[in-house]
Parts: C-alpha cells; sequence; structure tokens
C-alpha cells in the first residue's frame, strides 16, 4: 500500500504523457567530450525536432521548454530557432545540476497540468567540449561564495566532492566495498553493449577492469566516474488525451517530485559544511513523496534509472528510494537485484551517465521511455513501471515514475 | 612551502558575508560564526542565523579541536597546478564544540593510511601566496 502523506485528488497522476522522444546525436551515436562537430545548439534543436517527429507533432505547435542546470539552450532562443508559434512556458529549473532532470518533467507537467501550455518539451543539452569540462578547474586567483571553503583546499570537483567524500563515508559507516559499487559500474556497461547510441558500445568491463583502473580520488576508481560527453536528448509532454492522438503509445507520467535535505546548500562543495548527515541520507522524503503520488510502492516498480554521477551514489540513492535498507545497499546489489534480465529491478539499462552519455541524466528519461515502449535494448520483460532518479548528492534532487 | 601549489585559488577576503572571518583568519585567530540571539554556530558565515533568523551574530573564538567526517586522496589532477603536486587529502573535519560546524581543510601531517573517519584533528594556521588559511594537523 502506498503511504498517505495527504496527497490530494488534485495531483495530476497520469494526466500527463510523454509522447514523444528525440536525440542530439551524430553517426546515431552520443559523443565523447569534444567530438561533436555540430554546435551544443544545434543539437538541442534536433533533439526537440526528433522528439515531434516521433511524436507525428508539427514542431509549430510546441509552446514550451523547460530545462535545468542552467542549460546554455534557453527557452526564448529555441522557440525562436524552431519557429513555434508562442512560447506559453519557459522554465528552468534552480539548483541540482543533474538532479534537475525528472525536475524539467515535473514543470512541464505541472504546466501541461494546470493548462498552462499543451506541448511542452523537457531537455538537456550539453557539450563539455564546446564549454569546459566537469571534471576539470581552471580557477585561479580568488573564489568566492561558498568555494572559497572548498576550492583552496583542492575541494573542486563533482567525483570529490560528490562521490568519493560521500562514498567514504558510506565505507565507513557501513562497510560498503569498492566492489560493490563494481557490481553497479559492470551492469551500466553491460547495458551499454547492448546500445548502439552509446559511447562505451563495443567496450564492456568486468569486475576486474573497474578494481585495476586507476584511482580518481581515493576511493572511488576511473570506472566508478560518469564519462563527460556532447550531446542532447529531449521528450515532448502533453495532456493524456492529446498523446492518444499522436503516433507513438502515450507513456504516462505517474508522479514527478523533487526534495532536498535540511541545510543541504546551494553546491555541492558547500553542502558538506551545512547539512546534518550530507550522503548516506539526504532524508528529505522526496521518494516517499513520489510514491504517495504515483499511487505505488517500490515493489511495484519493474525497471529504474538511477543517475550515476558516480556509482556511490547509485548505491545510496538505491537504499533512498527503498529497494533496501539505509546500509544495505552493498548487500542488495551484490544479490543481483540490479542485473539484467532475472534481477529483482534492473537498473540503467542504456549504460546511463556511466556508460551511454553523460547528458546530465535526461538520456535516462528517454530510456525509461523506451521501457515502457517497449523498445529498449535492454528491455525488461513485461515492465509497466519505470523509476528515474536524478542527480544523487545535489540539492534538490528530483525523481519521476513513468508507467506503460 | 604549504600543502597545495600557490596557482590553486585562494579564497576572496572581501565578500561582504565571510570578510570579517577572513580578517581574524588573517590575524591567525581561529573563530566561528555565532547567533548573537540564540547561540547557533554556523560555517560559512552567513547574512543571518538559519535557526532563529536573527541577523545578529558575532565571530566568536574556538579552540579548533575537531575531527574527520569523510576525507579523500586524490590522485587524478583536477587543476593543472596539481599536475606536478601528485597526490593529496582533502578531509571534511567536523568541530563537536560548536554544534558539529564543518570545514573543508587538508590534514598537513598525516600519511594517507594514517587518515580514518573518526580521527582527532586540530586547527593551525597555514600560508600561501600571501594569504592565511585554516588547516589541519593530527590532535
Amino acid at each position: 500500500m502506498a503511504a498517505d502523506l495527504g496527497i490530494g485528488e488534485w495531483y495530476p497522476r497520469d494526466k500527463t504523457a510523454i509522447a514523444g522522444i528525440g536525440e542530439g546525436l551524430e553517426d546515431g551515436k552520443y559523443m565523447r567530450w569534444g567530438r561533436a562537430t555540430k554546435s551544443e545548439f544545434q543539437l538541442a534543436c534536433e533533439a526537440a525536432l526528433g522528439a515531434c517527429e516521433d511524436a507525428g507533432l508539427d514542431p509549430k505547435k510546441l509552446d514550451g521548454f523547460c530545462s535545468y542546470s542552467d542549460d546554455r539552450n534557453g527557452a526564448p532562443r529555441l522557440a525562436a530557432a524552431l519557429g513555434v508559434d508562442e512560447l506559453k512556458c519557459s522554465i528552468m529549473q534552480w539548483g541540482g545540476g543533474g538532479g534537475g532532470g525528472s525536475g524539467a518533467v515535473m514543470n512541464a507537467v505541472m504546466a501541461v497540468a494546470t493548462g498552462s501550455a499543451d506541448y511542452v518539451i523537457a531537455f538537456r543539452s550539453l557539450c563539455q567540449g564546446q564549454f569546459g569540462r566537469f571534471g576539470q578547474s581552471r580557477a585561479g586567483g580568488r573564489v568566492g561564495g561558498g568555494a572559497a571553503f572548498s576550492a583552496p583546499y583542492g575541494l573542486m570537483t563533482p567525483p570529490q566532492s560528490i562521490g568519493a567524500i560521500r562514498g567514504r563515508r558510506h565505507m565507513a559507516l557501513y562497510g560498503t566495498k569498492s566492489e560493490d559499487w563494481g557490481r553497479i559500474a559492470v551492469q551500466c556497461y553491460r547495458a551499454a553493449n547492448r546500445n548502439p547510441r552509446a559511447v562505451m558500445y563495443g567496450r564492456p568491463i568486468t569486475l576486474e577492469d573497474h578494481q585495476n583502473s586507476r584511482m580518481i580520488a581515493d576511493p572511488m576508481h576511473l570506472y566508478d566516474c560518469c564519462q563527460e560527453n556532447d550531446g542532447a536528448a529531449a521528450v515532448l509532454i502533453t495532456s493524456a488525451e492529446r498523446a492518444r492522438d499522436l503516433k507513438q503509445p502515450p507513456v504516462y507520467i505517474m508522479s514527478a517530485a523533487s526534495g532536498n535535505q535540511y541545510r543541504a546548500g546551494d553546491n555541492p562543495f558547500a553542502a558538506e559544511m551545512a547539512s546534518a548527515n550530507f550522503g548516506p541520507d539526504r532524508g528529505s522524503g522526496v521518494a516517499n513523496r513520489l510514491y504517495a503520488q504515483a499511487g505505488i510502492t517500490v515493489d511495484d516498480i519493474d525497471v529504474a534509472q538511477i543517475y550515476e554521477n558516480f556509482t556511490s551514489m547509485v548505491l545510496i540513492s538505491l537504499e533512498e528510494h527503498g529497494f533496501c535498507k539505509v546500509g544495505e545497499g552493498g548487500d542488495y546489489v551484490q544479490s543481483g537485484a540490479i542485473d539484467w534480465p532475472n534481477g529483482k529491478c534492473p537498473i540503467n539499462t542504456s549504460g546511463g551517465n556511466l556508460a551511454e552519455a553523460y547528458i546530465h541524466g535526461f538520456e535516462l528519461i528517454t530510456e525509461a521511455t523506451r521501457q515502457m515502449r517497449g523498445t529498449s535494448t535492454m528491455q525488461v520483460e513485461g515492465a509497466e513501471i519505470a523509476l528515474v532518479a536524478s542527480g544523487p548528492g545535489v540539492t534538490p534532487v528530483t525523481d519521476s515514475i513513468l508507467r506503460r | 612551502m604549504a600543502y597545495l601549489p600557490d596557482a590553486m585559488p585562494l579564497p576572496s577576503l572581501d565578500e561582504i558575508d565571510t570578510k570579517d572571518f577572513w580578517a581574524r583568519i588573517q590575524n591567525k585567530e581561529f573563530v566561528v560564526q555565532q547567533c548573537s540571539d540564540c547561540g547557533t554556530f554556523t560555517n560559512p558565515p552567513a547574512p543571518l542565523c538559519f535557526n532563529c533568523r536573527s541577523f545578529n551574530h558575532h565571530l566568536t573564538p574556538v579552540e579548533g579541536k575537531g575531527k574527520i567526517y569523510s576525507y579523500i586522496i586524490c590522485i587524478h589532477p583536477v587543476h593543472p597546478s596539481l599536475v606536478e603536486r601528485g597526490p593529496y587529502n582533502v578531509a571534511i573535519i567536523e568541530l563537536p564544540e560548536v554544534g558539529d560546524v564543518r570545514f573543508v581543510g587538508n590534514i598537513l601531517d598525516a600519511a594517507d593510511e594514517e587518515l580514518y573517519v573518526g580521527m582527532p584533528v586540530k586547527v593551525v594556521f597555514e600560508e600561501r601566496g600571501g594569504v592565511i588559511l585554516p588547516q589541519w594537523v593530527k590532535a
């Protein structure tokens, strides 16, 4: 039974749907950072147009754009470039980096469910080769804000401040092992190996490869880290009713939610200094709200796309979403529960940020949609409900649940 | 020689919300911002108290005895100036004497294998590029 958290009849469960998906690729693939020959903006346009074409919708009818993490390809610019009639919804999710992926979906749902807009593109376009890599800092001289209290000490990038330092705390508290994180990496790379869009297609890894890969920030190895990529991904969100008149079977949005831990702070580098328990338990209750809005429990989820900035955070996210108890994530992944095809709830079936491409987790949303259509390259047979958990370890995090 | 290279970023000492804190640090006085109404400590310094929303606060001298909340050994150079530096540690230090307020720092005198979660440390001051930073050593 789903928890009763006072979620009213007003919640627009299943009232909106994903009617189309699109990607900004080159030669049918996402790209390693620096490899895109098209601009980040062109890839954003191609992803939006791809979603329209998939749905069979005239792009002129688009009337909204939602993104996150200060996406450079703003709604007004897209609306002009794509020749849409009127821009009725132009929403940026503040904060959270990749944690905003399902937030863009949530904001599109809110716009459509209230009748503020009819056909909204939720998307992310990100070319780290064109605008700077997330895994490198060139900061010099003086830094201000929260970073003044961390960057001078060499805590400057997400692998350090999100993946490794929180992962170490989880290891110390619960005895989690590097090999537990490795199981997650292996599943992601296996999935990518079936997915021709994936940058790591044709490059499977073993647990031994994971263990032998170089240390980035001890305790975290190279294969615990997401990639840095160029590409774009988009979904077209409209009302369930309109979606039924379009080309693809609608994938209904049961629930989308955003939340954060008390005092989690405005960036992951300063956050460590404020919240009571930053890593192992973000304590926001967002998963409970997500499930209550959807009217389901974790046991109803057939397949999950768990944002992998870092494997350590996937393990923590699995705990926070109730797949196992806090502190038991290591045993859970070692049980094979996350593996395809026989696991209880296979995860990251396209390869995700780790092995498909780091499109800031929006490729997890297109993949969850494919699972609900039955068209994934690592299809979970008979899957009816999919979870997307966006961006653990940032503020706020967001989640969404889709159904067939 | 400082623990990290001079080309690494240094804090701005003149931002409105934090300049008083950094001025005291430049005098090698270890202080933490405290609410003048309810006594709650906070770091980094902020315009108001998150507990009682008072805008009245002061900087309280504290002993600077803490313990490691978590730590990492940074191996991949994330900044051009770190290529030659080689591995270094970064820790989050929790200060029980001021309500578990945390600081990020380097443990200047610890070998990698000596570090552990819960390890006692104490504050020291280090000069780098003409700026004094609070840093940490084994206690």
